[in-house]
């Protein structure tokens, strides 16, 4: 089975050490309102529409209204008739006819042969900076199975591997791909399980179960926790992430990732909807406080990522 | 004192803007007329004037200042002699008729080929300036030993008249230089009668080292620093102010420093006022040139294959980051033996949009081997002007000579030989892009319109080089370049070891992306017809934007690291550059094929549109920067498709411009981060960067409120400026260039 992937980021710096390529896989086990990749939330095909590239020659309605019969009137409507399901066979033909790259499909199918040189290709600038390659998504476990293999080739060649997960599948997942991860950077949204369902769509029960087990295993962890406006920002819900954290004295560190609203024109140009829209960014007196608390109560380095 | 800048820096700083030169040069010369003095020889007329000048013109000492020498003329002209032309009408006809018939006699041909004709093909021309004297030699002999040389010089026997003339009217050159510097020690010492006590000393200093210093060698750290400054301003006097650049200033003045350092007659913080103060002379001189080129080059192996960073290198760069200012312009070399503090002091420096403009020691060591330089001399080169590679005091070699426009090769080529925009007929008659049947015609095509425009050019550079060498003689110049002494001939003459012209290339990856679009589009895919495509680029894709977002998009493009498009660029630049390489200068040496452009000269806008998608009046992109937008694949994918090139024939020099959002890199580790992707572009191959650091956010605020912006200072090709002093154009298309990182 081919990977399912929506952009491959070279010379990407802010997911783990050194200079990387980041891929990230599409299809998330979580819905988490403020996602700065909403391209990678569904596992299906969707349309994404940049209007800004678009030359308005008309080729992807007509396109479409030859191969279906659909009678779309602009590309927002394609857009709106891929999410629909019902009907659109799917046929691609609409991306691939547009001349200015404007109507995209968010996700492209690659096998891991086709992926690995592309993969190596800054080979040389992660043995420098001591990077390599990050798998982050979505959340890339949901392709465990597909990505084992891949990694187990980018191995043999000694690249560094790190995984940027929500931690929301299987142990089975982190099983896979265990024994070839030099890094895991792990999510962590909300302590409160209540908190974390209402925000993320999910319980938090087996995200902290995994990382039990993940840490147990002395695995390389370190944390990602972004920081939202009004949702976890709270004294109370910091002190609690804390107190979860300080289990695990072997962690690499603690990113802090304040909030921002770079993901709004994206879901624009989904069609969908942007919950967070309207939320502020954190202040730097609350994210100082916050990064203060975590280091107070954290033996682990504590950084405040700021964007 | 923080850093260097103390408050006599600022003081002096704070002063320039005050400093408006006063000396009329018309003035001067009916002053020499009176004078009577006739001499025959143009070159020593132009050696006795010089002198006489030089005891005439204005020696203003500022407030706070002990560097001192400040630029007379109130008429200056970067490409033209600051000195009025003593020549008569009738005389500069004579001078002109005698060259077309040498052109002619050398030539073959019965006339002077109308070279404006070819204006937007490739430029030609007199080019002052430009090279790096023999500094280390100054101040190691000073100008009394440059005089006693060439007393010896004129002692032998067998000169002609001619030579004769010319060591002559050197002497009589670095006469007037010493005069020059006795007379800012003298006007020292009388400013020092009035002046209160602090400064008075100070004066009294000023004139003591300008009194060492007029004829002897140097024997401070002050006294060197002093020198260096007068050598390069008699020079600018001499010859105009053009790109007279420093070379290895952290090698030559670091034997003053040690010793001064080591004798206890000179402190850290007094070294760095003076490299500070040194600067300053250099800063908006003469009044608001924004870029005189005068480069200073830092860094890199020395000649015997060590390292040459010492504290002097991280003094440079230290004044040019803290006084935020891009003359003189640093050029900063890098090599496995570099330290890392020092890369990492040249992205700090970088991070000021102020330079230093970085190269790779290996790759541009082995370029200039490989075009004949030694061993030796290749390791020991400087950068002159923009980015121009040359070896110190030994050559002449006009690197900024000739510009080629490379897409109007392209142009001619779809185009029967003919202009598109105007049908003229220019080149040979090769065909129209719609009866090509493969993509080999149009190379075809393309090569023997290419080959023409070079051979004209290199009789344009003939017609050139013997103008040159009858109108302007340069002594001071020539005196201080290997070979001019021993030849008896001065550089203009081709007197220099090494005299030849640098043929600078605008538009190599837009045109190889044409090619590539062709290829892959109309004769792989055959997904667009020749007709349409040729019906497109006449048009300039007025009826048929779906085209041209076609030809954009769903070709591959220079700067992904995408073989395919990389390929192309690499064979159209090896081609171009050998075609370059095989024409010769009069002096017999091969012309110096470099991948660059200047400011927009040359560039796309005086090209039709082109099969990459370009339109007719847009820009190029710099040297072998990617087009502006095209490169979607982020930094890493860029520096591999640049290193994948080969720069072994771009020996004039090869420049990548590295856009950069400010935030990108900040901190220590954005600047430890950057500085290893620098060392690996180079261990892969890369030769030149320029980094550039700005948002696009920033620019469009500057542009509708130039006055909160003045101080923006971008870099524009190899040209560093105030943003808010560029004109719209420039503007939107450095804008362009940010918005697309």
């Amino acid at each position: 089975m081919p990977l399912l992937i929506t952009n491959i980021q070279r010379c990407s710096f802010h997911d783990g050490p050194g200079i990387r390529t980041t891929v990230f896989l599409k299809g998330c086990s979580l819905r988490c309102f403020w996602c700065h990749n909403p391209e990678t939330l569904r596992s299906g095909f969707e349309l994404r529409y940049i209007s800004s590239r678009c030359i308005h020659c008309g080729a992807c309605s007509e396109t479409c209204r030859q191969a279906s019969g659909q009678d779309c009137q602009s590309p927002w409507q394609l857009v709106e008739y891929a999410k629909a399901h019902d009907g659109c066979s799917r046929c691609g033909q609409c991306v691939s006819c547009c001349p200015s790259q404007a109507l995209v499909a968010t996700a492209k199918a690659y096998d891991k042969e086709k992926l690995l040189p592309l993969l190596l290709a800054d080979r040389p600038y992660y043995e420098s900076s001591g990077g390599g390659i990050t798998f982050s998504g979505g959340e890339p476990l949901l392709q465990s199975e597909e990505l084992a293999p891949l990694m187990e080739l980018l191995k043999a060649k000694d690249i560094s591997i790190a995984i940027d997960t929500a931690g929301n599948v299987p142990w089975k997942a982190f099983q896979q791909v265990l024994e070839k991860t030099d890094l895991f950077l792990f999510d962590l949204k909300a302590a409160d399980p209540q908190l974390h369902q209402r925000i993320t769509g999910s319980s938090n029960e087996r995200i902290l179960d995994n990382l039990d087990r993940l840490c147990r295993e002395k695995a390389a962890v370190r944390i990602r926790i972004p920081l939202i406006p009004g949702v976890n920002t709270f004294p109370k819900e910091q002190e609690q992430m804390a107190e979860i954290l300080a289990k695990y004295p072997g962690l690499d560190g603690v990113d802090l990732l304040p909030f921002h609203r770079t993901a709004l024109s994206k879901y624009h140009q989904l069609g969908m909807d942007y919950q967070a829209e309207e939320l502020e960014p954190p202040d730097s007196q609350t994210l100082l406080q916050i990064e203060e608390g975590m280091k107070r109560r954290l033996s682990v380095p504590v950084v405040c990522r700021s964007l | 004192m923080k850093d260097g800048l103390t408050r006599r820096v600022q003081l002096v700083m704070d002063g320039i803007s005050r400093e408006e030169p006063k000396t009329s040069t018309e003035e001067l010369l009916s002053l020499w007329r009176a004078t009577g003095e006739r001499e025959e020889n143009y070159a020593l007329r132009r050696g006795r004037f010089f002198r006489f000048c030089m005891g005439k013109i204005e020696t203003p000492i500022y407030e706070g200042e002990r560097i001192v020498g400040h630029f007379p003329y109130k008429e200056w002209n970067c490409n033209r002699c600051c000195l009025p032309d003593p020549l008569t009408p009738e005389e500069r006809e004579q001078a002109f008729a005698r060259i077309d018939r040498e052109f002619m006699a050398r030539t073959g041909r019965d006339s002077v080929p109308d070279f404006q004709k070819w204006r937007d093909i490739f430029y030609g021309g007199i080019n002052f300036g430009h090279i790096i004297v023999d500094y280390e030699k100054v101040l190691r002999i000073g100008f009394g030993g440059l005089v006693e040389e060439i007393d010896r010089r004129l002692e032998e026997s067998g000169l002609d008249e001619n030579q004769r003339c010319f060591l002559l009217a050197g002497r009589e050159t670095i006469l007037g230089g010493e005069i020059l510097i006795q007379r800012y020690g003298e006007e020292a010492l009388r400013l020092a009668e009035e002046a209160p006590s602090g400064r008075a000393e100070e004066l009294r200093e000023i004139g003591e080292v300008c009194s060492r210093i007029a004829s002897r060698p140097a024997e401070s750290f002050w006294d060197a620093v002093q020198l260096v400054w007068f050598t390069q301003l008699l020079l600018e006097i001499e010859s105009g102010v053009s790109a007279f650049s420093y070379g290895r200033m952290d090698q030559y003045l670091y034997p003053f420093y040690k010793r001064d350092l080591e004798n206890g007659r000179l402190t850290e913080e007094d070294a760095q006022e003076l490299i500070a103060l040194l600067w300053l002379k250099n800063w908006r001189y003469p009044s608001k040139m924004s870029d005189p080129g005068r480069a200073v080059t830092l860094g890199g192996m020395l000649p015997d294959g060590t390292d040459g960073v010492n504290p002097l290198t991280y003094l440079a760069l230290n004044a040019t980051r803290r006084l935020k200012i891009f003359q003189p312009k640093l050029n900063a070399r890098i090599w496995e033996g570099s330290p890392e503090e020092y890369v990492a002091a040249c992205v700090q420096t970088a991070r000021q949009n102020c330079g230093p403009m970085l190269y790779c020691d290996e790759v541009s060591v082995a370029a200039l081997e490989k075009y004949g330089y030694s061993q030796q001399d290749a390791r020991n080169y400087g950068i002159i002007g923009c980015y121009e590679m040359a070896s110190p005091a030994k050559e002449c070699g006009n690197p900024m000579g000739a510009a080629v426009n490379v897409g109007k090769f392209l142009e001619l080529a779809m185009n029967n030989g003919a202009f598109i925009s105007t049908g003229e007929q220019i080149g040979p008659q090769t065909g129209y892009l719609n009866q090509f049947k493969n993509l080999e015609q149009l190379r075809q095509a393309f090569q023997k319109q290419t080959e023409f425009a070079l051979d004209m050019l290199e009789q344009r550079l003939l017609y050139d080089a013997l103008r040159h060498s009858l109108l302007i003689p340069h002594a001071l110049e020539s005196i201080l370049v290997d070979g001019c002494l021993q030849s008896g001939r001065d550089v203009s003459q081709f007197g220099a070891k090494l005299t030849t012209v640098g043929v600078r290339m605008s538009g190599l990856v837009q045109t190889a992306d044409s090619f590539t679009a062709l290829q892959k589009l109309v004769f792989q895919e055959k997904v667009l017809s020749l007709e349409r495509l040729w019906a497109g680029i006449r048009t300039n894709f007025a009826q048929d934007e779906v085209l041209r977002a076609m030809l954009v998009n769903r070709a591959p493009k220079y700067g992904n690291d995408c073989d395919e498009a990389d390929q192309m660029v690499r064979e159209l630049g090896q081609y171009l550059c050998g075609e370059v390489q095989k024409r010769r200068h009069i002096s017999g040496a091969p012309l110096r094929p470099g991948l660059f452009s200047f400011l927009q000269f040359m560039n796309g806008e005086r090209c039709s549109a082109l099969p990459d998608g370009h339109r007719e009046g847009q820009p190029f992109a710099n040297g072998v920067s990617p087009t502006h937008g095209v490169d979607q694949q982020g930094l890493t994918a860029m520096l591999r498709s640049a290193a994948k090139l080969d720069y072994s024939l771009s020996n004039n020099a090869a420049t990548l411009d590295v856009k950069l959002p400010l935030d990108l890199f900040s901190g220590e580790n954005g600047v430890e981060a950057l500085s290893q992707i620098l060392r690996t572009f180079f261990r892969e191959g890369g030769m030149q960067v320029q980094l550039y650091f700005l948002s696009a956010r920033e620019l469009r605020e500057a542009q509708k409120r130039p006055e909160e912006y003045a101080g923006l200072i971008v870099r524009v090709t190899g040209y560093s400026a105030y943003f808010t002093e560029l004109d719209k154009n420039l503007q939107d298309e450095v804008i362009m260039r940010t918005a697309a990182f």
